[in-house]
């Protein structure tokens, strides 16, 4: 989705530690319209996101202290975010069973989406616009 | 004067006199007229006197009376009696009563002619007991093979038997049998024996061992056979336990796949099976009889096989094995004694050299598995870094579009720094590679202990974490890499204390454990840090992957447990989120690294 004059624009939280994949996205999500919250320590990440209450949360699934996996169960189970899409970017492509082990973490509701890494720009833009396209009440199904 | 001259009426009377037997005249009034010196020492002097009341003591003749049937009729007779002596005691004898006549044909007396009996029938009586109460079956057996008589012991085991044939008594058979003693008897009059299998009247099955012998008749010829049979169903059953038992001793000593010596006290081998043939590649036939040769079996076994111990287990030994090869052995040896005295010692020795193989192997496969996992954490460490390098790309090059020289400037730095992980990551490797070697060498694990945990205290303290190391018992001498267990324990404690420095409890403290369970060492380091979630615990052996950011090369514990596997050892981690974590390396000493050969074990 394009910068839309007066539209408000989208917001994508970011939630990985790595400051340099952080970066990268922040920027191209930025270029391509939308308002971009990053966040760099899981620790504290829930209460961001609740200040945030973003459109697209992408989360990373390695980080200290809390692991993604953890992280998105509490996204998922949050009355607040619950309905909030959240996209996974994982390098953990070795992992056929990740899938069912989020949707057990977060009762039930599985993430909207995976991305691996490397991630490749465009396939994270077409994914978000989609996502955005459904609207968040995509999310029941 | 002739010789019949000299025959007076005195020496008659005389011979009378002197006759063992008792002997009577007695006249038709039953009055004792003349009795000899034997009757007298029977029943005292009687002359004058009734002989019904000096042999029976009665007052009047006895009911038929054979003396007056002797009187009436003139005929003499032969009867047994029973009376009483002039004791009292019973006396039994044979009484021959002969009329005496007078010249005209009366008869006036009889003479009393007494054999004693007493003494044939007491023999009588005792051969009897002995007859019934000896405890083997007896039998006495006509030519028709029937049983005229039988003791106690064969009524009460093979039933009543009088007239009954013997084979049918004795094996429940139609017809005579086969081998036969008692024929054997009857056909050459001496004794024969044989074992034989019988049944009782129950149907049990009887063993027992016959012997016959000859029942002559005054003639010379033989009436009955007498079977004497000794019950040997009870030794029968003892051989068969005891064959029995023999038989599954030598089947289990044979077949077993341990090599098992017998040692006499004198230490001499009495006993080999076919696995100590094959383990130490010589004939039993050459070595029984002879002292173990040098080399056959470990020094250390001297206080079993020299009595000093009831039983003892070496664990691992090296023996001299066929053609010369040094072998590594299990040893149980076991002091035989029997009734107080020693018999020997039994030795049980297991080759251990298959299943030291088999741990290589399982060490080696564990090692490959380790690579394949290696493989996945570089695979995954790398896309990192291509993420970064992506990443330095995009702001670069949408910096120089848009002549946005800070967006260039960020872009550069992202790349730069993505180049220098790869360097450091290469570098990390080569570290890890190079650290391929394991060189054992004997040491007290609680030294490197005491020297990783001292390579920490500073820092701890500095940030105010409680460094301790607990050491439970003595842990004996083992050959270990000491570099190798260094580094493991420098970097456990290292983690440990990162772990206490992002906990928000405020008790921070770092045990180090050293202690032995079972014949394994075991280091715990435990942590009240902050803990591993699930995914954490599951990608923490995973190389490159670290939850230190950029602090951490994400290879500490790959190679911690690298090392600990180098040396046959496990690790296990335990940990909760907020709690704190526990890392155990388990090294069993079975499976520590070997100096090769020479090793002198205890």
């Amino acid at each position: 989705m394009a910068s839309g004059g007066e539209a408000r624009r989208p917001i994508v939280a970011i939630i990985d530690d790595e400051v340099d994949i952080t970066t990268y996205l922040r920027l191209a999500l930025e270029d391509n319209g939308y308002q971009v919250v990053v966040i760099n320590e899981a620790g504290r990440a829930l209460e961001r996101v609740r200040d945030t209450l973003p459109d697209v949360i992408l989360l990373d699934l390695l980080m200290p202290e809390m692991t993604g996996a953890s992280l998105y169960g509490r996204i998922a189970s949050d009355p607040l975010l619950g309905r909030t899409p959240v996209v996974i970017l994982s390098g953990l492509e070795a992992r056929e069973d990740l899938p069912g082990l989020l949707a057990r973490q977060g009762g039930g509701r599985p993430p909207r989406a995976f991305i691996d890494k490397p991630v490749d720009i465009e396939e994270v833009l077409s994914i978000i616009g989609s996502i955005l396209a459904t609207g968040a009440k995509g999310d029941a199904a | 004067m002739s010789a019949a001259d000299l025959w007076t009426s005195r020496e008659r009377a005389a011979l009378l006199e002197e006759v063992p037997s008792g002997i009577a005249v007695i006249d038709r009034g039953f009055r004792i007229v003349d009795q000899n010196r034997a009757y007298a020492e029977m029943f005292g002097d009687g002359r004058g006197q009734h002989c019904y009341a000096m042999a029976k003591g009665l007052g009047s003749p006895c009911p038929a009376c054979p003396a007056a049937a002797v009187f009436g009729d003139g005929l003499a007779r032969v009867m047994e009696q029973t009376a009483s002596d002039r004791h009292g005691h019973e006396v039994h004898y044979l009484a021959q009563l002969t009329p005496v006549r007078t010249p005209e044909g009366n008869v006036e007396f009889l003479a009393t002619v007494l054999s004693d009996l007493t003494a044939t029938r007491r023999l009588q009586r005792e051969y009897q007991t002995l007859f019934e109460k000896v405890p083997c079956y007896v039998a006495v057996l006509n030519r028709n093979y029937r049983v005229v008589k039988a003791n106690e012991k064969f009524r009460e085991v093979f039933g009543e038997p009088m007239g009954e044939h013997c084979y049918r008594l004795f094996k429940d058979r139609a017809e005579p049998c086969g081998d036969c003693p008692m024929e054997k008897t009857f056909a050459d009059g001496r004794s024969h024996s044989s074992r034989h299998e019988g049944v009782a009247r129950d149907g049990a099955p009887t063993h027992y061992a016959v012997c016959t012998a000859p029942l002559l008749q005054s003639d010379g010829s033989i009436s009955h056979v007498i079977e004497m049979a000794l019950d040997l169903t009870q030794t029968h059953h003892l051989e068969q336990e005891l064959t029995r038992a023999h038989m599954l001793r030598r089947v289990v000593i044979e077949s077993s796949l341990d090599a098992i010596l017998v040692l006499d006290p004198e230490e001499r081998i009495v006993l080999m099976n076919r696995a100590a043939e094959t383990l130490w590649g010589v004939q039993r036939d050459s070595l029984v009889g002879q002292p173990p040769p040098e080399g056959m079996l470990p020094p250390t076994l001297r206080p079993v096989i020299a009595g000093k111990q009831e039983r003892q287990l070496v664990h691992e030994a090296m023996i001299t094995a066929a053609q010369g090869v040094q072998a590594p052995v299990r040893v149980a040896g076991v002091s035989l004694v029997a009734q107080g005295k020693r018999e020997g010692t039994a030795l049980i020795v297991q080759d251990l050299r298959e299943i030291k193989q088999l741990e290589q192997d399982v060490i080696e496969a564990e090692r490959l598995a380790a690579v394949g996992q290696t493989v996945a954490g570089l695979a995954h460490g790398i896309k990192n870094i291509l993420s970064g390098i992506e990443g330095g790309l995009y702001v670069t090059s949408s910096g120089l579009r848009r002549g946005n020289q800070d967006r260039v400037r960020q872009g550069w730095e992202m790349l730069e720094r993505n180049i220098g992980r790869i360097s450091g990551l290469a570098r990390s490797l080569l570290a890890f590679a190079r650290g391929d070697r394991c060189k054992p060498q004997p040491i007290r694990p609680a030294e490197v202990v005491a020297e990783a945990v001292a390579l920490y205290a500073d820092s701890a303290e500095q940030h105010g974490i409680e460094l301790v190391s607990e050491v439970s018992g003595e842990v004996a001498e083992a050959w270990m890499d000491p570099e190798g267990l260094h580094s493991c324990l420098a970097n456990l404690i290292s983690n440990a204390i990162d772990a206490c420095l992002v906990s928000s409890n405020p008790s921070r403290r770092v045990v180090v454990r050293l202690f032995e369970e079972g014949e394994t060492i075991v280091i715990e380091t435990r942590d009240s840090g902050c803990g591993m979630d699930y995914e954490v615990k599951q990608k923490a052996f995973t190389s490159f992957f670290s939850t230190k950011g950029t602090g951490g090369t994400g290879l500490g514990l790959l190679l911690t447990r690298k090392i600990v596997q180098q040396h046959g050892g496990s690790i296990a981690l335990t940990s909760n989120q907020g709690e704190g974590t526990t890392f155990r390396l388990s090294f069993p000493r079975r499976r520590l690294p070997r100096p090769t050969q020479e090793r002198n074990d205890g």
